[in-house]
């Protein structure tokens, strides 16, 4: 194994796992974490993932000591983190403004969590000197540790950002949106670079972002938080194949809903009646229907399918994206690909026999985990006003 | 003629189209104006102060700073200054921190009431004090019980000073500490300082400017304040006069000199203050582009 390039000189590599049990954190009106358990491995790269609001920053806040919990426990390796002052803590933190000392240079700014520790620890001079010297290398921006952040780029100050917090060689590493000052190029670079620099490095990290597409992209694993709570915990494809809450499924990726009701061991929708094997625990019951675009499968003409109207269709890159209209309102979107299109010849208005492979079914209202099935193709059915669905 | 690249600022300059008379006019006239002002009410009679106080000669100016009274007041004001002035800066330091870093109930009215020196007439301010400190008011008895005096004393001119000289560090602060935020602050804390070291290297450069602006301020009108003094001071030549109240003492005093005696005291205060003002620009003259980006953003 790769030694870890800031491993102490007496080979006491810091590593740490964290362990966060039952935190609660109540404002006056609402509760911005809601009894949130979490564990985080060794060396793990777990993003933050949720809307505005969903407490992901409280927590970062918490682990770093600028913020205090109501209730619950941090453990890091056995050890009570939350009895630690911040500035005991020896966590990194980068914050989404960066929060750079403007009257400071650079090369003054990284050495900083080197500088103020006391006497017997400070490293000598010229150990910082270094120490700063082999970080501006690490985030590659050499040769300019004797600028002010004023005088660089949101790129650039991000990277300084980093390499501050990585001075202070921090058990645990925690990023606020970290390219959320960026443009949206920079952003899409960086997150290659900041993903191999964590890999290189091994630190644990924790890293906030509203953006699913750099959650996915960058993390090892996924934790998807909605009011204070968190939704699910997995690997970015577990997130999106398997979102085990109807908000997962919503707020990752692209999909539609439908509401629909599970009549003798069929599923009635509006006008449709789908046959696929279903759980008998969910006879009689209400339920939402969720699916995804590219999972809306196009079948050839004359083929007993969803009768659906293409109302729109707009290329994006490779893909085709349609919305499709049922005679009963509601709609859904599909991803095709712009060869299949040209195959089909299809333009807006044609109506079209689609068929979604996969269907997934969430007891209304939300009670155990879903149930994930693949509807068949229901030969000799008329499609329209045969059914008595609760929508007809 | 081709006109000369947009962007180029000097073109602007030249090509811009004749201003109309009534433009015009009205320039000159409001420039006139802030002229005529700060001629007429400033200038002026500064340099009156200035000529009267050494229209007979340095010697009756000399005499008149060499009366012990007046030693005494230049030696009183400085005492006070050098009391009120630090005490307003602690204060102002921690009302700014308070208000722009910590959520609390009463930090709007902390807010607004720091303002209130502004508002009160100097007078009301040195009431105030008499009727609680003083022999009737409400702790006069115990403090002469333990043989304290605060009316008619130094503690008294300390405290009026302090009240009508409050606002303004804490004015200069407040603002720039809000537009601040506290977040080099938390990154610094994260990094492993600790409170004083925050305070000193990181808080503290930020804001020195607007602190030093508070301060000179503060002092100049430490200095030179006459009203709220003038209430709780009792008026002993030589013990309990400021050099303002000297001033008016010896104006109003009759002897046949009242008038050069005075005007040599008032341009001995004129000049501490403009001491202060210099010491400013000097500032600002020295630091002009530290000041244009921490002080006055």
């Amino acid at each position: 194994m790769a030694m870890r390039w800031h491993a102490r000189r007496d080979n006491k590599v810091e590593r740490m796992s964290i362990t966060i049990s039952d935190l609660s954190r109540r404002y006056e009106s609402f509760n911005a974490l809601d009894a949130i358990s979490l564990d985080v491995g060794t060396g793990e790269f777990v993003a933050l993932l949720g809307p505005s609001g969903s407490g992901k920053t409280t927590l970062l806040r918490i682990l770093a000591g600028l913020d205090q919990p109501d209730h619950g426990r941090v453990l890091r390796d056995g050890e009570d983190l939350l009895a630690l002052e911040a500035q005991h803590r020896g966590i990194g933190m980068v914050f989404q403004h960066y929060a750079l000392f403007a009257h400071m240079r650079v090369a003054e700014n990284i050495a900083f969590g080197l500088r103020v520790r006391k006497r017997a620890q400070r490293p000598g001079k010229a150990q910082i000197q270094a120490r700063v010297d082999e970080l501006l290398r690490r985030v590659q921006l050499e040769g300019i540790g004797q600028r002010y952040p004023a005088q660089l780029s949101g790129g650039q100050r991000q990277r300084v950002a980093l390499a501050r917090a990585l001075a202070i060689e921090p058990s645990l590493l925690l990023l606020d949106e970290p390219f959320g000052a960026l443009d949206a190029q920079v952003r899409v670079t960086l997150r290659g670079w900041l993903r191999d620099l964590q890999r290189a490095l091994g630190v644990t990290t924790l890293f906030v972002t509203h953006d699913q597409e750099e959650a996915l992209e960058m993390a090892d694993r996924v934790v998807v938080m909605n009011q204070g709570r968190i939704e699910q915990v997995g690997t970015p494809e577990q997130i999106y194949r398997q979102p085990r809450t109807q908000f997962v499924h919503g707020f990752i990726g692209r999909s539609s809903r439908l509401d629909g009701r599970i009549v003798q061991g069929h599923l009635h929708l509006p006008g449709l009646r789908v046959a696929g094997s279903l759980p008998a625990a969910l006879e009689g019951r209400e339920v939402s229907v969720w699916l995804r675009p590219e999972q809306v499968a196009l079948l050839p003409e004359g083929a007993h399918g969803w009768p659906l109207q293409v109302r729109y269709l707009r290329q994006v890159g490779a893909l085709t994206r349609a919305t499709l209209f049922a005679a009963q309102g509601w709609q859904i979107e599909a991803e095709w690909s712009s060869e299949q299109v040209a195959q089909h010849a299809l333009r807006e208005d044609v109506t079209v026999q689609a068929l979604p492979r996969e269907l997934t079914v969430f007891e209304q209202p939300t009670a155990g985990a879903p149930h994930v099935f693949r509807p068949q193709p229901a030969p000799g059915e008329a499609p329209q006003g045969a059914t008595t669905g609760p929508h007809a | 003629m081709a006109p000369g690249p947009l962007m180029d600022g000097t073109h602007f300059m030249v090509a811009r189209r004749p201003a109309s008379w009534g433009a015009t006019a009205l320039r000159w006239l409001l420039i006139g104006a802030a002229m005529l002002c700060i001629g007429g009410l400033l200038l002026l009679p500064l340099l009156a102060v200035f000529i009267e106080a050494l229209s007979r000669g340095w010697t009756v100016f000399a005499v008149a700073l060499a009366d012990p009274d007046a030693q005494a007041a230049v030696r009183l004001t400085l005492t006070v200054a050098a009391i009120a002035v630090p005490a307003n800066m602690l204060f102002g330091l921690a009302a700014a921190w308070s208000i722009a870093h910590y959520q609390f109930r009463g930090k709007s009215w902390l807010n607004a009431l720091i303002d209130l020196p502004f508002a009160v007439s100097p007078v009301v301010a040195g009431l105030i004090y008499v009727l609680v400190y003083g022999s009737y008011g409400w702790f006069g008895g115990w403090l002469e019980a333990h043989g304290l005096r605060v009316i008619f004393a130094v503690p008294g001119l300390v405290l009026a000073t302090m009240f009508v000289s409050m606002p303004f560090v804490a004015r200069e602060l407040i603002p720039l500490m809000q537009a601040q935020g506290s977040e080099e602050e938390a990154a610094a804390r994260t990094l492993g300082a600790g409170g004083w070291q925050i305070f000193f290297r990181i808080t503290l450069p930020k804001i020195r400017w607007a602190l030093l602006y508070g301060v000179l301020l503060c002092n100049a009108r430490s200095m030179g304040e006459f009203g709220a003094v003038s209430v709780v001071s009792g008026h002993l030549p030589g013990l309990t006069n400021t050099l303002p109240l000297q001033v008016d003492q010896v104006y109003n005093g009759g002897r046949s000199d009242a008038i050069t005696s005075a005007f040599a005291l008032a341009s001995l205060l004129a000049l501490l203050t403009l001491v202060t003002l210099l010491i400013k620009r000097l500032l600002e003259w020295r630091h002009g582009d530290a000041l244009a980006r921490s002080a006055r953003q």
